[in-house]
C-alpha cells in the first residue's frame, strides 16, 4: 500500500511513513497513558475526525457545503436510543436500523438540496436540520406514541459495563471503537477517491455540465455520496448516545454541531483524505482547552477565541492544514531515512516513476 | 377562530415588516458581493446593544440614536469588508470569491462577536422602556405597541428609500450594475472593491436601523442575532436575490406564516413552518419566488 | 446508414433566433463539417444534439430514434460525445484522471479506465505529463484533453467544437491524421466545427454552411469553398465585389 501510494501524483494524498508511526502510537496510547481526561480528549478527536470524514464524502467531494450534517447524526442517535429504551434492542443492532433510517432521510434531504447550488444548498441543509431540531425539541410524544421527550432529551439506560449493549464503564473500549471507526472512514474515503465514484464526484465539483457530457449522472452519484455519508453520520450519533449516555435535540441536531463538523473538515483540508484527522487533532484539543480555561470564568470567551482561530485559518491558510502537515511528515520521513542511511523519498519516487 | 386570526395577522404583518428590513441589508450585500454574511445577525445584535447602552447611559430614545448608531455601523461594516473580506477577493485574484472561505470567515466572525458580547455581558436579558415603547395603539380592537407600528412604516419607508437610491442616484446605479455584472463594471474603470466596501457598509447600516426597531420589540440579549440571522437568509432567498422589494414580500410572507402558525401550534414550532415552506418553495422554484429562472446559454 | 438526422431544428433565446429550420443528415462513418461565422449557431446546434438544452422546434433522430428530452449523460451513454469550444478541464483532477472520467463511461473498474486513458494519452501525444494538474497545461493540450475525454467514452458519434483552434500547423496535421484513423479503425462518425478552411477541406466528406442560424449550403468541400455565397458570408459582400472587379 505504501508503494502504490508512493506512485500517486499528489503528495497530499500520500501517507508518509512517519504518519504510520503516529497511527501505531495511537493504537497503543491507552496502554501508556492512564489519564481518563486525556483519553476522553482523544475519543473526541476521533469522533470529530470520523464525522468530518463522513461530511467530506458528501461536501468535500462535491463542493457543496452542507451545514446540516447534524440532522443525519441526530437521526442515527435518536433511532438507536429510542429502540434501546423502548424495545430493549441493543444499539449494536439499533445502529443498523438507525443507519437505514438515516440513509432514507439522507436521500429525502439530498434530493431537493442537490437541485440547488452554493448558498442555496447550504441554507436548505440548515433548514432541514433546524426543522428536525425544533420538531424533536418541542415534541413530547411523537407519531406511533414514541416518547421523544422534547427538550428533555433521552437518557440511555445505565447498565454499567454491558458490552452487548454498547456500554462500557471504562473509556478505553470507546477509544478503540472510535479509533477503528476513524480508520475505516479514512480508508473508505481513500477508496472512493481512487474509484469511479471519487473521480465522478470531483468532476461534478469542478464542472457539472462537462461531467454530464461525459456520461455522468449527476443526481445518482451525488446521492450515492450522500448515502455513504449518512450511514457514517448515523453511527456517529449512536456512538455519541452510548458514550455520553444522554442525547438531546439541541445538541445532536444543532447548528453548532453541523458547523463544528464542517469546520474540522474544512480546516483540515476540504476534499482531502487525511484532512479531517488533522483538523480534529487541531481543533478539538484547542476547543477543550479553551473551554476548560475560560469557559467557567467567562462563558463564551472560549468560543470567541475559537471564532478568531477560524477567521485566522481562512485568512492565512485557506486550503486547510493538510498540505502543510503532510509536508512536515514527509520531511520527517526524509530525515529518518537519512538517519538510517536509506535513500530519501525523492530518489525512490523518481525511480518509481520512470517510464 | 376568526377573531383570533386578526390580531395574529396584524402581528404577522408587523413582524414581517421587521424581517423584511433586516433582510434588505443582507440582500444588498448578497446581491452585490455574492458574499454569504453569516455574521449578519451579529450586526443586528451589536446595534441592539448599542441602542440599549445609549438609552441606559444617556437616556436617548432608540429612534433618536439611529443617527449615531447607523453611521457608526456603516463604518464598522466598511472596515470589516475592507480588512477581513477583501483579502479573500484579492487572493482569489478574481472578483468572485470561493464560497467556502467566505462562509468560514463570516461564521468565525459570528462566533467571535456573539460570544464576545456573551462573555462581557453574560446571558442576561435587558429591555428598553421608553414613552413610545410602552404606549399602545388601538387597531380594530387590538392593542398594538407603538414601536411595532413605527417599525413597520419606518421599514417600508426605508425599503422604498433604498430602492429609490439604487435606481435614481448615480452611486446606486453603479451598485446595481455591480450586482449584475461585476466584470463589466470593472471594465468601465470603476474600483469594484470600493463598491464592495461601500455596499457592505450600507448593508450593515441598514440592519442597524432595523436594530432600533428590534430593540424595542424584543429583549436585548446576545442571542437575538442568531434567531434573526438565520431567518433573514430564508427571507432573501424566498424573495429573490438582489430583489429589494422581494425582501419585503418575503419578510411579510414569513411573518404572516409564523404568526398564523403559532395560533395552531406552539410559537417556537411555528418557525418549523417557515423552514418547511422555505424547502418546498425552493424545491419547485430554485431561484426564489420573485426571480425569473436564467436560461442556460 | 443514417446515424443522425436533424429535422427543422430551431432554437430561440427569448427574441433571438439562434437557429432556424436547420436540416441535416449524417451518414455512419461520415465526417461532416459545420462552418459559419461566429454567432451563426454552430455551438447551439451541438448543444441541442448533446441535449444540453432542448430545441424550440424540430426533432433530432439518433440511430432512427428521437432523443428529445433526454439527459446529456444518457445521450452520452448512447454514444454521442462532444467537446466544448471553451475548454472545461476538471480542475480538481490531474490530466490522466480527466481522461479517466470519460473512460469510466465504458467501465467501472479504475484499472481498466486508467489503461484506456493512458492509451488515449499516448495516441494524442500530449505535451504535459500524465499527472499534471489539468489547469496547468497549454491551450493546445487543453483542446487535446477535450478530444481525449470525449474519445474515452467510446462514442459512435463525435461532436468536435473547434478542437484545432490554438494549434500550430504541425499539431493540426497530427490531429487530422488521428481523426481520419479513428474514423477508419473505430468506425466513429464525426461532426466538426472548425474555422481553418484547409483542415476542414482535408477532413470532411461534406460541409454544411451556417449563416445567422440558417443553412446556407451543403455540399462537397471544394464546391463549398468556391461558393460565392459562402465567401460573401465570411468576407463580406464588398470584398467579393472588389475582388471580382
Amino acid at each position: 500500500m505504501l508503494q502504490k501510494l508512493g506512485e500517486r501524483k499528489t503528495d497530499k494524498n500520500q501517507i508518509p511513513f512517519s504518519l504510520i508511526i503516529v497511527a501505531f502510537v495511537l493504537l497503543i496510547l491507552p496502554l501508556l497513558i492512564h489519564n481518563e481526561y486525556i483519553i476522553h480528549i482523544f475519543v473526541m478527536v476521533f469522533f470529530f475526525a470520523f464525522l468530518g470524514s463522513s461530511w467530506n464524502i458528501v461536501s468535500g467531494f462535491t463542493g457543496e457545503l452542507s451545514l446540516g450534517h447534524a440532522a443525519l447524526v441526530g437521526i442515527g442517535g435518536y433511532v438507536s436510543t429510542l429502540l434501546f429504551i423502548n424495545a430493549g434492542l441493543t444499539p449494536w443492532i439499533g445502529m443498523i436500523v438507525g443507519a437505514i433510517v438515516t440513509v432514507i432521510a439522507g436521500i429525502i434531504i439530498g434530493y431537493p438540496c442537490f437541485k440547488l447550488r452554493g448558498p442555496f444548498f447550504t441554507l436548505t441543509t440548515i433548514a432541514f436540520a433546524e426543522l428536525l431540531r425544533i420538531y424533536v425539541s418541542n415534541t413530547e410524544t411523537g407519531p406511533f406514541g414514541i416518547q421523544l421527550k422534547g427538550s428533555m432529551g433521552l437518557l440511555v439506560p445505565l447498565l454499567g459495563n454491558a458490552p452487548h449493549f454498547f456500554e462500557f464503564s471504562s473509556k478505553i473500549p470507546y477509544y478503540y471503537i472510535m479509533l477503528m471507526a476513524m480508520f475505516v472512514a479514512t480508508w473508505i474515503t481513500f477508496l472512493i477517491r481512487k474509484k469511479r465514484l471519487g473521480h465522478y464526484l470531483l468532476a461534478i465539483k469542478s464542472d457539472p455540465d462537462a461531467a454530464q457530457a461525459l456520461g455522468v449522472n449527476l443526481t445518482k452519484y451525488r446521492l450515492i455520496a450522500m448515502i455513504i455519508s449518512s450511514a457514517f453520520a448515523s453511527f456517529g450519533g449512536v456512538f455519541y448516545a452510548q458514550y455520553f449516555r444522554y442525547i438531546n435535540a439541541a445538541r445532536i441536531f444543532g447548528l453548532d454541531l453541523s458547523i463544528e463538523i464542517a469546520l474540522i473538515a474544512l480546516i483540515g483540508g476540504q476534499g482531502t483524505i487525511l484532512g479531517p484527522i488533522f483538523g480534529a487533532l487541531l481543533l478539538v484539543p484547542v476547543g477543550e482547552y479553551l473551554s476548560l480555561k475560560l469557559g467557567g470564568s467567562l462563558p463564551g470567551s472560549d468560543l470567541a477565541i475559537y471564532g478568531l482561530i477560524m477567521m485566522a485559518v481562512v485568512l492565512f491558510m485557506p486550503r486547510g492544514i493538510n498540505n502543510i502537515v503532510v509536508k512536515v511528515f514527509n520531511n520527517v520521513d526524509n530525515f529518518l531515512m537519512r538517519l538510517w542511511r536509506l535513500k530519501p523519498r525523492e530518489i525512490l519516487n523518481k525511480k518509481g516513476r520512470s517510464p | 377562530m376568526l377573531v383570533r386570526l386578526i390580531p395574529a395577522l396584524i402581528e404577522g404583518i408587523l413582524l414581517g415588516g421587521l424581517y423584511g428590513i433586516i433582510a434588505v441589508g443582507l440582500n444588498l450585500i448578497f446581491g452585490v458581493l455574492r458574499v454569504v454574511n453569516f455574521a449578519h445577525g451579529s450586526m443586528l445584535m451589536l446595534s441592539v446593544f448599542s441602542y440599549y447602552f445609549l438609552w441606559k447611559i444617556f437616556g436617548f430614545d432608540p429612534f433618536f440614536s439611529i443617527i449615531i448608531v447607523a453611521p457608526a455601523m456603516f463604518v464598522l461594516g466598511y472596515f470589516l469588508q475592507h480588512i477581513l473580506i477583501r483579502p479573500l477577493f484579492v487572493r482569489e485574484r478574481a472578483l468572485v470569491v470561493e464560497p467556502t472561505s467566505v462562509l468560514m470567515l463570516t461564521t468565525g466572525l459570528m462566533f467571535f462577536l456573539d460570544n464576545l458580547i456573551l462573555a462581557i455581558f453574560g446571558p442576561n436579558y435587558f429591555s428598553i422602556t421608553t414613552k413610545i415603547s410602552s404606549s399602545y395603539f388601538n387597531l380594530a380592537g387590538v392593542a398594538v405597541p407603538w414601536p411595532k407600528i413605527i417599525a413597520f412604516f419606518g421599514g417600508l419607508f426605508l425599503i422604498f428609500l433604498v430602492t429609490w437610491l439604487l435606481n435614481k442616484t448615480e452611486i446606486g446605479k453603479v451598485i446595481k450594475a455591480t450586482a449584475q455584472n461585476r466584470d463589466a463594471v470593472a471594465m468601465c474603470g470603476i474600483d469594484v472593491y470600493k463598491i464592495y466596501d461601500l455596499t457592505f457598509g450600507m448593508g450593515v447600516a441598514l440592519v442597524s436601523i432595523a436594530g432600533a426597531f428590534a430593540s424595542q420589540m424584543f429583549y436585548v440579549q446576545p442571542s437575538i442575532g442568531t434567531v434573526f440571522g438565520v431567518k433573514s437568509f430564508l427571507v432573501i432567498v424566498l424573495g429573490g436575490l438582489g430583489n429589494i422589494l422581494g425582501s419585503l414580500i418575503g419578510g411579510l410572507v414569513f411573518g404572516i406564516v409564523e404568526a398564523l402558525g403559532s395560533q395552531v401550534i406552539a410559537s417556537s414550532a411555528s418557525t418549523m413552518l417557515s423552514f418547511l415552506l422555505f424547502i418546498i418553495i425552493l424545491f419547485f422554484r430554485p431561484q426564489g419566488l420573485l426571480m425569473r429562472r436564467a436560461e442556460r446559454r | 446508414m443514417i446515424i443522425l438526422e436533424l429535422k427543422n431544428l430551431s432554437k430561440n433565446f427569448g427574441g433571438l433566433k439562434a437557429v432556424s429550420n436547420f436540416n441535416m443528415v449524417v451518414e455512419k462513418k461520415e465526417i461532416k463539417g459545420l462552418i459559419g461565422p461566429n454567432g451563426s449557431g454552430k455551438t447551439t446546434i451541438f448543444n441541442m444534439i448533446a441535449c444540453y438544452y432542448p430545441p424550440t422546434e424540430g426533432d433530432i433522430l439518433y440511430e432512427g430514434k428521437s432523443i428529445l428530452g433526454l439527459r446529456p449523460d444518457i445521450v452520452c451513454q448512447m454514444g454521442i460525445a462532444r467537446t466544448f469550444q471553451l475548454t472545461r478541464p476538471f480542475s480538481e483532477l490531474s490530466l490522466i484522471e480527466n481522461i479517466m472520467v470519460g473512460a469510466f463511461a465504458t467501465t467501472s473498474e479504475e484499472k481498466e479506465a486508467r489503461r484506456r486513458a493512458e492509451e488515449i494519452y499516448e495516441l494524442l501525444n500530449f505535451n504535459a505529463s500524465l499527472n499534471q494538474n489539468a489547469l496547468d497545461i497549454t491551450t493546445a493540450d487543453r483542446k487535446k484533453l477535450e478530444l481525449a475525454r470525449a474519445l474515452a467514452t467510446g462514442p459512435k458519434l463525435l461532436l468536435l467544437d473547434e478542437i484545432m483552434a490554438g494549434c500550430n500547423p504541425q499539431e493540426k496535421k497530427e490531429l487530422i491524421d488521428i481523426l481520419l484513423m479513428l474514423r477508419k479503425e473505430k468506425d466513429i462518425t464525426m461532426i466538426i466545427v472548425e474555422h481553418d478552411i484547409r483542415a476542414i477541406i482535408s477532413l470532411c466528406d461534406k460541409i454544411s454552411v451556417l449563416d445567422r442560424g440558417m443553412k446556407l449550403v451543403e455540399d462537397l468541400p471544394n464546391v463549398v469553398a468556391n461558393d460565392q455565397r459562402v465567401i460573401n458570408v465570411y468576407l463580406g459582400e464588398e470584398y467579393v465585389a472588389a475582388k471580382s472587379k
